[in-house]
């Protein structure tokens, strides 16, 4: 311990030779200069002083006629002697240390708990930065609470959701939703035709059959009745389910014109960053007006070197778009046309079978029109 | 007999003021010299150091002058009013300096 203070303390080792010697070391007492370690070497002594002393100890030297030599400096002071001047090397990591002191309120990292899978993690962070909570932002337990309650209720994927934070770091802990059952109702509803066509195959699972197989029927007419009347006149009431499958002709139109605008990309991608820390937002790059241009943004962790800072680096992509007027080959309108029609179909239809179609197309003051007849077999209980 | 005793006999007051009482003037400015025979010799309020080499210390001590004898000689400690010399003394003298 001694060696330590020693160490820590500027001392000066130094030697006294010539003139009256002993009359310097008297002199030295006299004034109070603490003096320690004297050992007399020919023609002087050799003594150790604390370095404030020393240009006391020189005078009252000079006027004994000794000569002192410094033989060691020893203490922080003479071995930081390179940085004196240089306070900002000192200051720089006490300024450090004070400022990582008073950021513990802020958010450092986010972290989820293992059992989240990837998807479940990208959900949460993107409801989390919705509700201005990102790495930088200065959290209190009230908003959390608050935003614990703002995830439930905007998400269904979870059943409960925790946030835990702790110096800096905020841990995300949740439990995804078990799957509800479906529950069907029960009340009392016919199924009708959602199609013309001829019945192929009639399946009642609850109520009470109205066609049957072979006969031909209407757009809205019965296919299962809910309710049947008994010998007493009472209505039965039950809840129709069951799949009447049947053979449907129908067609679809759709007009495509071969010329046409549309907001095209222009093949350019405009970056904006900029670095969110605490309340404020400091843009890196100038704002990029540009109309009808689409936007995304993207958050990521700003981070040096794998160290977590508490702050965000916010992308924003611009995609530039343009007014372009589109010139189709009818061969392509076609093309079109023919997916609009079947998305139609498969929309209206999912598990449709299709046993023949018929395409027609005309055009007509620069717009084709097309036209498909298709044949199917399809589920039209509805 | 009993009246002799009352008059030597101090007042309380008086034992106390003799008990909170200070020193002569100058008590604490008298030279001393104190030798542990572990080789340790400590000197208060010595006047100057007169000689100092390897072998010999002399101290003005103002009536006496002290001079130590010995080998490896070393003030440990060199403070306002008070030496500490260590190493091994061989012998000490003691002379009359300025009253003689």
């Amino acid at each position: 311990m001694a060696n330590f203070w020693n160490r820590l303390f500027a001392t000066i080792h130094f030697t006294a030779q010539g003139g009256r010697y002993e009359r310097f070391l008297t002199l030295c007492t006299q004034q109070g200069i603490p003096i320690i370690n004297v050992q007399p070497i020919p023609g002087g002594v050799c003594a150790t002083v604390p370095a404030r002393y020393y240009k006391q100890c020189s005078v009252h030297a000079r006027r004994c006629r000794t000569r002192l030599n410094v033989t060691k400096r020893q203490g922080l002071w003479f071995q930081l002697k390179g940085y004196h001047g240089r306070w900002g090397l000192l200051l720089g990591p006490i300024v450090f240390l004070v400022s990582i002191g008073m950021m513990q309120q802020m958010l450092w990292s986010i972290r989820y708990d293992s059992s989240l899978t990837q998807p479940q993690q990208q959900t949460i962070q993107q409801l989390l930065y919705s509700m201005d909570i990102y790495e930088g932002a200065i959290l209190t337990q009230e908003k959390l609470v608050q935003t614990e309650k703002m995830l439930l209720s905007q998400t269904a994927e979870f059943s409960w959701i925790s946030l835990n934070f702790a110096k800096g770091r905020l841990v995300v802990e949740a439990v995804p939703a078990a799957n509800k059952p479906e529950i069907e109702g029960n009340e009392a509803v016919d199924l009708v035709a959602k199609e013309s066509g001829t019945i192929l195959e009639i399946n009642v699972q609850e109520g009470f059959a109205v066609k049957t197989r072979g006969q031909t029927v209407a757009q809205g007419e019965l296919l299962i009745s809910a309710g049947k009347e008994d010998y007493s006149k009472t209505n039965i009431e039950s809840h129709a389910k069951g799949t009447v499958t049947a053979q449907v002709k129908k067609t679809y139109l759709c007009t495509q014109p071969l010329q046409y605008t549309a907001l095209i990309p222009t093949g350019e991608i405009e970056e904006r960053l900029s670095v969110k820390i605490g309340t404020k937002q400091y843009f890196l790059q100038k704002e990029i007006a540009l109309p009808q241009s689409l936007k995304k943004i993207t958050h990521k962790q700003l981070s040096v070197l794998g160290f977590c800072l508490p702050a965000t680096l916010e992308e924003e992509v611009v995609v530039p778009r343009v007014q372009t007027t589109i010139s189709l080959q009818p061969k392509q309108a076609e093309q079109f046309a023919k997916m609009a029609c079947m998305q139609q179909f498969y929309s209206e239809f999912p598990d449709a079978q299709i046993l023949s179609m018929q395409e027609e197309s005309t055009t007509e003051q620069g717009d084709l029109t097309y036209k498909i007849t298709l044949e199917f077999i399809a589920d039209i209980a509805n | 007999m009993k009246r002799k005793q009352k008059k030597n006999q101090a007042t309380p007051w008086q034992e106390i003021k003799a008990l909170v009482r200070q020193p002569e003037e100058g008590f604490y400015r008298q030279p001393i010299l104190h030798i542990n025979c572990f080789g340790q010799i400590e000197i208060e309020n010595c006047k100057q150091i007169l000689r100092y080499n390897e072998q010999e210390i002399c101290l003005d001590m103002g009536l006496w002058q002290v001079s130590i004898f010995g080998d490896s000689l070393e003030l440990c400690n060199a403070n306002k009013g008070q030496l500490l010399l260590t190493g091994r003394v061989f012998r000490t003298e003691f002379s009359y300096g300025k009253a003689e």
